[in-house]
């Protein structure tokens, strides 16, 4: 067990799958000599000289670039640097990927993973880069059919489930969060593999309120959890690692126990996967006297520099929503 | 053509105090006022200068990463460094940056930038059409680089530009990196104005180093477009700085190459030199400007540094998410 930083599980990851299967490839914007755009591939172009692209700015051409190949018979790792920059690439993604299967009646898959920055460097307080550098897109690609979405928050998590994505024959949206590729974590020495079904994480047992926190709030809900001990609140915690196919069972389970959940994510509240899992526990749970609550970011684009943080959900939210739900 | 001497020495002054601006910018990097990666323009100031000298007041320039230069000659430089900061004075309240600053309401004629590479292409030929159609004598002046070139987009503008005849100008800034990688790993043709041809839009290639040779080019390039041509202006650079202020710049392979263009091929020396030859600037006047630039920035920077950092109800006011608050929902 050793401590790695974000950026080194996703280039571990990735080695060790192109290891594993000579199918598996790397393209992107500066792959060879940067290790990627945010330096996520650090070393694997010197293991794997001739599976690494260097591609042109051109998202749009080479996404598709990556469809065609997955159509043939290889399994290409497209890096799109920041979540933001997927508009660019979405009919690659959305009418191009998720469609292959359906478009042959299952005769042929579509196995990519589609890696991306997700949110903004300003989550915790630092400088972001504003509105095109910072967004979380997970919402945006929920809603079509054929695509998986991951979003992991912890070093360790974020290495298993790009394994899994890698291996899985869908095309998947792997998301790590923008804001902490400089976190690091305990790794598993030996070689390990989270599924993609039944990921979600029980970070916290608790049996007054339950609380799923998609990525990057996952540490400030840790944190909430704490303070909210002190008054005397046992919360549960789940951070669901997979958005798409979402762990179900442990969230329902959870709220039926509680009866009261809240959901907190960085994207804007409006039209949010939290809002997806709000509604498929109300629709399971239906007849149950349950109460609930969203946190996301204000419906507001995201400014340059520290006003980034203005807009995001912190710890004094997710305990105020807590407390509010355990007084009703 | 001939330049009057009120001319030439305008765009030594803006040359002289773009080229001190980068390297102050620099140096705010270093002291930690700018937090955001700073594409420093280090030794290609003079494709800003060029641009803006050649365009009147009333036309419009979009600006890209690497332009700073061009734009604190069309907004107030302190506004713009506390742009830089993240200040409150800034022209945005400081949430702007460079890559999402603009001036469409003021003097300035700056157009909404996008920090997406190549977006602004077919946007700008959308906007030189709606200023023709308004019947406005105006004409628009976007910057990409090299790297930008490479989105699709593009070419789809160069398309419906050359169809729908439309007053624009196309700066490419062909600095021969895009971050970490080389022009020769992007395409296989360095001359990127090639790929306008197929459209019938005419180009033209300049030596960044020349900001004479630059200005006659932009000169010829605004009479084009005035009669609705679009067409592209590619300036030959190259890049002297790493990709952002402080990169480990280890991957570059060509440091022989910019060691000696920064002898031989500095836009500001070779520009210097020519004003000194036809006797229209003298030593003195060199350090006395170079003196007073410094000394302005110098204070500028201060003042940025002691302004504070914007407040919530600055930025986020509704009408400025909505331009109907109304109608939009809440915050
Ligand atoms: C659509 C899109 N893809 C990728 C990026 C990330 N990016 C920012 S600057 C840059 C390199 C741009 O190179 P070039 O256009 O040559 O401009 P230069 O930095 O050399 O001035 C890249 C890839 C982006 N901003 N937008
Ligand atoms: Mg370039």
């Amino acid at each position: 067990m050793a401590k790695m930083y974000l950026n080194r599980a996703i280039a571990a990851a990735v080695a060790e799958e192109m290891a594993r299967d000579e199918r598996v490839f790397l393209l992107g914007e500066d792959i060879i000599n940067c290790g990627g755009g945010l330096s996520t591939y650090l070393g694997v172009p010197e293991k794997f000289p001739d599976r690494c692209l260097d591609m042109p700015i051109a998202e749009a051409g080479y996404t598709y670039f990556g469809v065609g190949a997955a159509v043939a018979g290889l399994r290409p790792i497209v890096d799109l640097m920041f979540s933001d920059f997927a508009t660019i690439c979405s009919d690659a993604i959305s009418n191009g990927s998720a469609k292959v299967a359906f478009s042959t009646q299952g005769k042929c898959g579509c196995p990519i993973v589609f890696v991306m920055a997700n949110g903004g460097r300003g989550t915790y307080g630092n400088f972001g880069s504003g509105c095109h550098h910072s967004q979380c897109v997970e919402s945006w690609f929920q809603n079509v059919p054929g695509l998986k979405v991951v979003a992991p928050y912890y070093p360790a998590d974020v290495k298993g489930l790009l394994k899994a994505s890698i291996r899985d024959d869908d095309p998947v949206i792997f998301l790590f969060h923008e804001g902490s590729t400089g976190v690091s974590g305990i790794v598993p020495d030996e070689e390990y593999v989270i599924p993609l079904t039944n990921a979600a994480n029980i970070l916290q047992e608790g049996d007054d309120i339950t609380i799923v926190a998609i990525q990057s709030m996952v540490p400030i809900a840790v944190k909430a959890v704490e303070t909210l001990k002190k008054s005397g609140i046992n919360a549960e915690l789940i951070d669901p690692r997979v958005l798409i196919p979402l762990d179900e069972k442990k969230i329902i389970d959870s709220v039926r126990k509680t009866g009261k959940l809240v959901v907190v994510q960085e994207a804007p509240r409006r039209g949010s996967f939290g809002g997806e899992i709000v509604s498929t526990v109300v629709e399971k749970l239906n007849g149950q006297n349950i109460s609930v609550k969203r946190l996301g970011s204000l419906n507001a684009p995201i400014g340059n520099g520290m006003v980034e943080y203005f807009l995001v959900p912190k710890e004094e939210d997710i305990v105020n929503a807590v407390k509010e739900l355990c007084q009703k | 053509m001939e330049y009057s001497k009120q001319d030439l020495l305008d765009m030594y002054y803006h040359l002289v105090n773009g080229r001190i601006f980068t390297g102050k910018m620099s140096q705010a990097v270093n002291d930690g006022h700018i937090r955001i990666s700073y594409h420093s323009a280090y030794g290609e100031e003079a494709t800003s200068i060029a641009v803006v000298s050649a365009l009147r007041k009333t036309d419009w320039i979009v600006q890209s990463h690497r332009v700073q230069p061009a734009s604190i000659m069309r907004l107030d430089p302190y506004k713009f460094i506390c742009e830089l900061f993240g200040k409150r004075d800034g022209q945005h309240f400081g949430t702007g940056y460079d890559f999402h600053l603009s001036d469409m309401a003021g003097d300035g004629r700056l157009g909404v930038p996008m920090a997406t590479l190549g977006s602004v292409v077919p946007m700008y030929v959308g906007f030189a059409w709606a200023l023709k159609q308004q019947k406005k004598d105006e004409i628009a002046v976007v910057f990409q680089g090299d790297g930008a070139l490479s989105e699709g987009v593009c070419y789809e503008a160069f398309n419906i530009g050359s169809l729908y005849k439309v007053p624009m100008i196309l700066v490419i800034n062909n600095n021969n990196w895009a971050m970490t990688t080389p022009l020769n790993r992007q395409c296989v043709n360095p001359d990127i104005s090639d790929r306008a041809k197929p459209f019938n839009i005419p180009t033209q290639i300049v030596d960044g180093s020349d900001l004479l040779a630059l200005r006659q080019a932009m000169d010829k390039a605004v009479v084009l477009a005035r009669n609705n041509e679009m067409n592209v202006v590619e300036v030959k650079n190259l890049r002297w700085d790493a990709h952002y202020v402080r990169q480990n710049s280890s991957y570059r392979d060509d440091m022989d190459e910019i060691r000696d263009a920064m002898v031989n091929k500095d836009c500001v020396k070779i520009y210097e030199n020519y004003l000194l030859k036809k006797n229209l600037i003298d030593q003195e006047y060199i350090d006395k400007l170079k003196k007073d630039c410094a000394a302005h920035i110098d204070e500028l920077i201060q003042r940025a540094a002691a302004c504070e950092y914007p407040r919530f109800e600055d930025v986020y006011r509704k009408e400025c998410i909505y331009t109907m608050p109304e109608t939009g929902g809440d915050l």
